[in-house]
């Protein structure tokens, strides 16, 4: 209530400057509408902000969620590789088929077999208890080399069985080296070792790639890649994604949810790559000295998360747009309706101020009129006595002047006797004959008494009658008067070439509305304010009483109509009369004086 | 034809008392309502010309009298209000006719022509 208080508009202080009124009729609007605004955008700003974060996050989540299981499934589909590998190295190398294996044939036959199922098998090598190889096939191994000493041949003695990274070595082709050790029967250890082709880890791990991930990838203790990804760095090269990088606090829960529910060991954090936020996961593949690293574009590049986003945002904005044309046209609407309405009871005042001042003025004038009317009666009595001895007595000088100095006296108190006549006329109720009147007709007939003046001024009538008007019961005689008066004043105020155009039309059933409108040359403020007072009049001295107007104005009230003026300085006047169709007789005013 | 004005304007009355005596009627005079009550009763006239407004008692009182006691005397009023509404009060209550102040005789004299046929 007290803001609405504060942004109202009051109507007490301005009323006399319309530029200040209407100041804060401006004010209002735009502080109606800031105030509707807020109510409006900033639950809406509010609910889609909530929107955004929780979708937001729920995106992150499931993200995060999706990658650590991906990256198990391709950790297991590796891991299983491996394990396939060993177990087939593992059966070629049986326990006691180290002698068989140094038979010439064998191992060739192995190896053809071997290559059958696994074309990436390279070459395969038997080393024996004294770390110099004792067989081979394929191209690239030397017989007669010595291993002892090499860390990978001290390995898998020790650990039984050794997988290495993917290197190049002497032979230029990138490979890497699975070895089993196996005890002799008559102790010692002999080593069966196989290199493969690094393009079958390529395959696996391309194929595993094909899931719903960006990049995948293998890289060892060093984070140098042991195979090639599709985007991002080469086989041989350091990865590009830094380790260690951050994630948020609430998305460390989620991971550490999921560590406890699935259990094994990963990492998994945020990194930036070529301005793209990418989310990496990486994971030890069980047996192997390689990391398996995953890594997806983050939520943000999605179709999802862009489509969420363009939707919040367009519909956002037709909601705000919507909401701010609507509001802006009701604030307006608001607006107009409480200066329409302050404007009716600043007319009302106007209007109440106005009888009040009329109906004063009417009692000092008819209080005036008939104190001046007894004078006036001994006046005109002395001069007709006056009169009456002159015609009795015979010629004598000056007899001729004499006689037109009292008819002069006659012709004055004629005058007189108007005046207060009218006055009084206008201070009370005269009397009302009522009769059945057709407003069109009537106003053609008062229009005929001006024809004359009219055509010699070159004042144009014209007449927009409504057909079928409801007759009135009024008092023609001062309906004519009323009207003859507007017309006359019309001309008036026109001078010389102009228009009046008289206009009827039916209201509603009970009223009718007559309105005359002159191009004469309008009245000024004062004037207007003034229009229905006595005596006051803008013609010279001696051309109008003054009194025309508020008499006009007792005779329309009397017949229970209502009498508006506008006027425009230099444009003309407009009168509009609102006739009752049947007057409704009021409780007769007590003559008072 | 006997005439009284009964009017507290001592001038107006003796002014109109004087010119009509001129056209030979036969007029008196008083100048208040209990001045005129009294002429009444001493010799009661034809016609009375009464004002409405006197300071001691209004004309209609004096004409509820005129018309309860002497139903030959007519009565015409005077009135300075300038509007017919009192006029209309006075015919209500016996009055046969009113005149506007200031008064034309013509019209006096019409009325009272009338009067005599």
């Amino acid at each position: 209530m007290n803001i609405i208080s504060k942004i109202m508009p009051s109507l007490s202080g301005d009323i006399e400057s319309p530029e200040a009124l209407e100041h804060r009729y401006r004010q209002f609007s735009s502080s109606l509408t800031g105030i509707l605004l807020a109510l409006v955008l900033i639950p809406m700003f509010i609910i889609s902000v909530l929107a955004h974060s929780q979708y937001k996050r729920m995106l992150e989540e499931e993200e995060v969620g999706r990658l650590l299981l991906n990256a198990e499934q391709a950790e297991n589909t590796v891991e299983l590789f491996v394990v396939k590998l060993r177990s087939i190295i593992n059966f070629a190398g049986h326990e006691d088929r180290y002698d068989e294996l140094l038979r010439p044939g064998v191992l060739h036959d192995l190896f053809l077999r071997l290559r059958n199922s696994f074309p990436d098998y390279t070459d395969i090598e038997v080393i024996g208890p004294d770390g110099h190889t004792a067989a081979w096939e394929g191209d690239y191994v030397s017989k007669g080399q010595s291993y002892i000493g090499q860390p990978w041949y001290d390995e898998t003695l020790h650990k039984g069985f050794y997988i290495s990274n993917i290197f190049t070595g002497f032979r230029g082709v990138p490979h890497f080296v699975v070895a089993v050790s196996r005890n002799l029967k008559g102790g010692g250890q002999w080593v069966m070792r196989v290199n493969i082709d690094g393009k079958t880890l390529q395959r696996y791990v391309d194929a595993v790639a094909a899931t719903a991930v960006d990049d995948l990838f293998l890289v060892d203790e060093k984070e140098i890649l042991q195979t090639t990804p599709e985007k991002y760095g080469e086989r041989g090269k350091p990865s590009i994604f830094p380790r260690g990088g951050a994630l948020s606090h609430r998305l460390a829960a989620e991971v550490e949810r999921h560590r406890q529910a699935v259990g094994g060991e990963f990492l998994i954090d945020r990194q930036m790559v070529d301005g793209k936020a990418m989310l990496r996961v990486a994971r030890p593949v069980v047996g192997t000295p390689w990391r398996l690293v995953m890594v997806k574009e983050d939520y943000r590049h999605g179709t999802k998360w862009i489509n969420f986003r363009n939707h919040l945002f367009f519909y956002f904005a037709c909601c705000g747009i919507l909401a701010i044309l609507i509001i802006i046209s009701i604030s307006r609407a608001i607006t107009a309706y409480i200066r329409e309405s302050d404007l009716k009871r600043k007319q009302f005042l106007r209007e109440a101020e106005n009888n009040d001042k009329l109906a004063s003025i009417g009692r000092l004038a008819a209080g005036v009129a008939h104190e001046i009317n007894n004078p006036l009666a001994i006046i005109n009595q002395k001069a007709g006595l006056m009169e009456d001895y002159m015609e009795m007595t015979g010629d004598f000088e000056y007899k001729k002047e004499l006689g037109g100095a009292l008819s002069g006296i006659d012709e004055s108190v004629e005058r007189c006797k108007t005046i207060t006549h009218r006055l009084l006329g206008f201070a009370r109720h005269t009397d009302v004959t009522e009769e059945k009147i057709e407003i069109n007709k009537m106003l053609e007939e008062v229009t005929s008494f001006v024809d004359r003046e009219a055509s010699y001024n070159q004042v144009e009538i014209n007449f927009h009658f409504a057909e079928h008007l409801t007759p009135i019961v009024s008092d023609r005689g001062q309906l004519q008067q009323v009207f003859l008066n507007i017309l006359n004043n019309a001309i008036y105020a026109i001078g010389k070439e102009g228009e009046i155009n008289i206009s009827t039309r039916q209201m509603d059933p009970d009223h009718v509305q007559v309105e005359i409108a002159d191009t004469g040359c309008g009245m000024n403020k004062e004037t207007l304010d003034r229009l229905f007072e006595p005596f006051y009049t803008t013609k010279p001295t001696g051309k109008g009483t003054g009194l025309g107007m508020s008499i006009t104005y007792g005779i329309i009230n009397k017949l229970g109509g209502r009498i508006k003026v506008a006027s425009e300085e230099g444009k003309g006047t407009v009168f509009t009369f609102l006739l009752p169709v049947r007057h409704k007789e009021e409780g007769k005013e007590k003559t008072d004086v | 034809m006997k005439i009284l004005i009964i009017d507290d304007e001592v001038e107006f009355a003796t002014t109109l008392c004087q010119r009509l005596k001129l056209r030979k009627f036969d007029v008196s005079e008083a100048h208040s309502g209990t001045e005129g009550l009294a002429a009444l009763s001493a010799s009661p006239p034809d016609v009375v010309l009464l004002d409405m407004k006197m300071p001691d008692m209004s004309g209609f009182d004096v004409l509820k009298v005129i018309s309860r006691d002497l139903p030959q005397t007519r009565t015409i009023m005077l009135t300075g209000h300038g509007s017919g509404e009192a006029g209309k009060e006075g015919l209500a209550l016996g009055a046969i006719d009113y005149l506007m102040k200031p008064v034309e005789l013509k019209e006096l004299l019409a009325k009272l022509k009338t009067l005599e046929k």
